[in-house]
């Protein structure tokens, strides 16, 4: 169902629409003194951050922060979400705290992250951590929780022991909740990524890009930093949607 | 079905080299629910002993707490008062000596077949590659051959409930544990899953504890009927059943047998 809502051809009529629009106005807006990049403007300059390489160095840098902090947020969020999903003590003794500081939008962490570990690479990847975070720890629990008693009672029918249980039984069970907390995680991550390159600015990507655009007046740069931050953020929405409809395979059968 | 071949069967699956069987002992068990503050006695005083290989049937009405017997058997409830022995010993929870059948099938929606019914074998530490072996006969011997790889969706009720039939019998358990396993089987599709415990029970004997509240059904398998009152449960009444295996739904002595423990429940409502 995901996959159809993220099909190309009628969804590519609004982004032309919106293609032409842009065009008409900055042609129109050249002569009113507003400063709008046209379209050909863009792909030129595109082109030639692309020859340059700044570009691919730009977007390889972003996209591997968020990998490699999802990547840590998300294992994070997996077992404090068992943890608080499986145990109610844990629950009872953590929940409370995780629910306050949940409340902390992830912006307001930018500069007390930058105080611990300055401007570097330790900053961004902890931020792209902690958004991933929340979200698979959440529903990791809200999953665990709701697994039908009958499959718990099972794993103990078959004489399975907690990790095997939780392996074998709970993981598997939660996994549709899972995956909505791993794409939210996923969507979040992308989100901090930006976010914190904008702020913490030092090294290469995307959120650099559009920062040094902008400070140069150059809004050719940032419509290109914008347009490869919505196409990665797209394909990464889509790889993830793939990878969903494939594990949860079982799902579909009956229907 | 032959009274005679009948016989037969049962002989050769008497004579097999095979462990001696396992027995089980409720020894004045009662056990009662807390529901919102209130106690509800479930079940009070039920002592009962099982031989190795016997083959046991519960019948009452809904509410008579055959079902938790089945469960306490299984270690899935604790007693209040009152012991489960397996084999002489005092039972602490769920063990490998028991396999269980319960009335919805549960198996695991994401796994194969044959992955559900190895499942089973986890705990006994075999490779996996010996568990789906092992698995694989466990379907064959409950009539899925060529099923191994059909996700529980798109298998009918019937053969999800055979599948959780192997799945109890993958590590071949002494004590099988049925949980009213056809009650939700249309009436066509019951007969056949009788008639192939029946003969799962003679080829490999165990001690079987049925749980169901179709009292043909229990004519049908039982070396022994219990019949329970409810609120609380007890037992009222314990029918021996004196028929060979196999059998038939027609003859007279069943027919009789069936309107004896038919009559338990009917005079009830007087």
């Amino acid at each position: 169902m995901g996959a159809r809502r993220l099909s190309l051809p009628r969804g590519i009529v609004l982004p032309v629409i919106l293609l032409a629009v842009w065009e008409i106005a900055a042609h129109a807006a050249k002569s009113g003194g507003v400063l709008i990049a046209p379209i050909e403007q863009v792909v030129g300059s595109a082109v030639a951050m692309a020859v340059s390489g700044t570009l691919w160095t730009d977007t390889g840098f972003t996209v591997a922060r968020v990998t490699v902090g999802f990547i840590g947020g998300a294992a994070g969020g997996l077992l404090f979400g068992s943890l608080i999903g499986t145990s109610r003590i844990a629950d009872r003794l953590t929940s409370p705290s995780f629910h306050a500081v949940r409340q902390v939008p992830l912006t307001g962490w930018i500069p007390l992250a930058a105080l611990l570990f300055g401007i570097g690479e330790g900053a961004k990847l902890s931020l792209i951590a902690l958004a991933a975070f929340y979200p698979v720890a959440l529903n990791t629990a809200e999953g665990l929780a709701g697994v039908p008693h009958g499959y718990r009672e099972l794993g103990r029918a078959l004489n399975f022991g907690g990790f095997t249980a939780w392996w074998r039984i709970l993981l598997p069970a939660a996994a549709p909740q899972i995956f909505t907390g791993l794409k939210h995680g996923l969507a979040f991550a992308w989100i901090a990524a930006i976010a914190a390159e904008l702020m913490l600015t030092s090294g290469s990507g995307l959120g650099t890009t559009i920062e040094s655009g902008a400070s140069l007046a150059r809004l050719d740069i940032v419509m290109v930093g914008i347009c490869l931050i919505g196409a990665c953020g797209y394909i990464m929405a889509v790889g993830a949607e793939r990878i969903e409809a494939r594990v949860l395979r079982w799902r579909e059968e009956g229907r | 079905m032959n009274v005679h071949i009948d016989e037969d069967r049962l002989m050769h699956g008497r004579s097999d080299v095979r462990p001696a069987g396992i027995s089980v002992q409720l020894d004045h068990v009662s056990k009662s629910f807390n529901i919102k503050g209130r106690t509800l006695p479930v079940l009070r005083d039920i002592s009962l002993n099982i031989a190795p290989r016997e083959f046991v049937v519960i019948v009452g009405a809904s509410g008579c707490g055959k079902s938790t017997l089945l469960r306490l058997i299984a270690g899935l409830d604790k007693t209040d008062s009152g012991e489960v022995k397996i084999d002489g010993r005092n039972i602490e929870g769920p063990g490998l000596d028991r396999g269980i059948v319960f009335q919805d099938h549960r198996l695991l929606p994401w796994l194969t077949a044959e992955q559900n019914v190895a499942a089973a074998l986890i705990p006994l530490g075999v490779s996996k590659a010996e568990r789906l072996a092992v698995a694989r006969r466990c379907l064959a011997q409950v009539g899925l051959a060529g099923f191994e790889s059909a996700l529980p969706a798109q298998l009918s009720g019937g053969m999800a409930q055979r599948a959780a039939i192997g799945r109890a019998l993958a590590n071949d358990p002494a004590v099988l544990l049925l949980d009213e396993p056809l009650g939700a089987l249309d009436a066509l599709t019951r007969l056949k899953l009788q008639n192939e415990i029946a003969d799962l029970s003679v080829n490999n004997p165990k001690t079987i504890v049925l749980v169901t509240h179709d009292i043909e059904e229990a004519v049908f398998f039982a070396d022994r009927i219990v019949v329970m009152d409810a609120s609380p449960g007890r037992i009222r009444k314990i029918i021996p059943v004196d028929l060979p295996r196999q059998r038939d739904r027609t003859g007279a002595d069943f027919v009789e047998l069936r309107r004896q423990v038919l009559r338990e429940f009917v005079d009830d409502s007087h």
